[in-house]
């Protein structure tokens, strides 16, 4: 049954990475918001596999906890957000789709040979899942430098975070309840002031483009 | 363990008689899926064996200007097509002549299917099918490389390029078979077989808009029996390329021995194997919309890069075969 357990884990882990891979060549920031909202879901099952492979109730809590803030309500407000901001609804990138992919990959494999080598985990279980998570926050990384705008620059945050959140799963199985939750309540705030902070944006600049904060008006 | 000469003659014939006999219907089954998803009612499950007797009983016309390369392509087209129908195990292992050729020879075949196809369009000099015919072959130069790194992702755990041989490998591990790197590869085989089958975001089969369309671009030219070799190949290419990704991905079903009851319940599950797949692509092309063409590159770099994780993953974290 473990070894069951250890399988689906492996499985969902991957199903972050997949969706991670995904989301960086979406053209439309609503289908990468669902991305992000698929990829908090797979997180969260993660998570609760954890939980049920070391028997820790506080695990539990968390992945009730991602699968509801990151995989439910970030997304929910992100979309409300792409609404009624009424701007262009594609994601504007410095790098082209294929460049993208083709960066992601070069993450994968970068993270694959540097942390593969980091031996003091070889012995926890699910050890084979910190590549995949350096993987995930690299490339939440690579979306948050490589687009233009505000939102996509939110979106690519959420998905380092949740790298980060994988990670500490993977290693310690959870961080501790009580970091992870003061994380998941900084996200949501997170989310909020993006909003409000976007919703000014709008007002002032009549645009959400990062790159044009650089140039000065008037 | 080894059967008798007869009963591998029938199980021969009958992977024959199933894919050639089921291809129409999967394609029906397919176009009815996503008439429903559209709100349509769609064409009856049998329309595809009337269009193809139709046109079988009826004469080939030829262009003056055309040489034999129009004449006998889809013959050729179609028995390359034939020939990769052994290479894959549709429900017994070993399948019978599955050890005359690995997947590099199935890909090598579905080229000189690609290949025959695309000269013939180009050989009555019309306009529409030497434009068909470019953008075939530069979607084909973008696919192949991908489909062998694609069969490389598959095969490596299992140390080898032949379809019996990783089968066999995932019917023994069973449930275990199930693995990262397999997730990756069959996502990478996913968007490789909308490439190589012409389906929706890349060739839209149900029209014949001139600027967009691929594959009926290059049998515009065709009419009566050689039409109806050339469609039903269509049909039957996208069935070998689903029945490959089924024995690649989920093997599971497949029978080791050869006793009638045992090769007739996995020919059972084959066949709900072939449906379930169809109705999934089907689903997946109704949710689409055609992209432009130069999009295509995206999604066999997607493809590159799930394939080649597929391997990293196999070599380094899963510790190979």
């Amino acid at each position: 049954m473990i070894v069951l357990a250890v399988q689906a884990l492996d499985i969902s882990a991957a199903i972050v990475l997949v969706t991670a891979w995904i989301s960086l060549i979406h053209r439309r920031i609503e289908a990468l918001v669902d991305t992000y909202a698929i990829q908090s879901g797979a997180l969260g099952i993660t998570a609760g596999l954890v939980a049920y492979q070391y028997q820790a109730p506080d695990i539990y809590v968390l992945a009730g906890l991602t699968i509801v803030v990151n995989a439910i309500v970030l997304p929910w407000l992100l979309r409300r957000v792409v609404r009624n901001l009424g701007v262009s609804r594609m994601v504007n990138m410095y790098a082209s789709v294929r460049a993208s992919a083709l960066a992601g990959l070069a993450i994968l494999l970068v993270s694959v040979w540097v942390v593969g080598g980091i031996t003091p985990f070889a012995e926890v279980p699910s050890a084979g899942l910190l590549p995949i998570s350096v993987a995930v926050l690299l490339i939440g990384f690579f979306l948050l430098i490589t687009r233009r705008k505000a939102i996509t620059q939110v979106v690519g945050l959420l998905v380092m975070n949740n790298g980060i959140f994988l990670a500490g799963i993977a290693l310690t199985y959870g961080l501790g309840l009580f970091v992870e939750l003061g994380l998941a309540a900084n996200l949501l705030v997170l989310a909020i002031v993006a909003r409000i902070f976007l919703e000014r944006m709008k007002e002032s600049f009549d645009h959400v483009d990062a790159d044009a904060l650089r140039a000065l008006e008037g | 363990m080894t059967a008798s000469v007869p009963a591998q003659l029938v199980a021969f014939v009958g992977e024959y008689l199933l894919v050639l006999g089921l291809s129409p219907l999967l394609l029906a089954v397919l176009g009815r899926v996503k008439a429903r998803t559209q709100g349509r009612v769609g064409p009856p499950l049998l329309q595809p064996y009337r269009d193809l007797w139709k046109l079988i009983g009826k004469d080939a016309v030829y262009s003056k200007s055309a040489s034999w390369v129009t004449r006998y392509a889809p013959a050729i087209s179609f028995a390359a097509l034939l020939a990769t129908v052994p290479l894959i195990p549709w429900f017994v292992l070993p399948s019978p002549l599955g050890t005359f050729g690995d997947l590099i020879v199935l890909v090598g075949l579905l080229a000189l299917s690609r290949f025959i196809t695309a000269l013939a369009a180009t050989d009555a000099g019309s306009t529409f099918g030497g434009m068909g015919s470019t953008r075939e072959m530069w979607m084909g130069a973008l696919a192949e490389p991908v489909f062998l790194l694609v069969i490389f992702a598959f095969g490596s755990p299992a140390g080898s390029t032949q379809a019996g041989a990783i089968a066999a490998r995932g019917v023994s591990l069973g449930i275990a078979y199930a693995s990262p790197p397999l997730l990756l590869a069959i996502v990478a085989y996913v968007l490789l077989l909308l490439v190589e089958t012409g389906r929706l975001p890349i060739d839209n089969s149900a029209t014949h808009l001139e600027l967009t369309m691929v594959h009926e671009a290059m049998v515009l030219e065709y009419s009566g029996r050689d039409l109806a070799l050339l469609e039903w190949g269509r049909g039957f290419k996208l069935a070998i390329m689903i029945g490959l990704l089924i024995a690649l991905a989920a093997p599971w079903g497949i029978s080791t021995s050869w006793t009638l009851a045992l090769v007739s319940l996995a020919v059972g599950i084959v066949v709900i194997k072939l449906l379930g797949a169809h109705v999934l692509v089907s689903r997946l092309e109704a949710g689409v919309a055609k992209w432009r063409l130069f999009r295509v590159a995206d999604l066999t770099t997607l493809a590159v890069v799930f394939a080649f994780g597929s391997l990293a993953l196999t070599y380094v974290v899963g510790g190979g075969a």
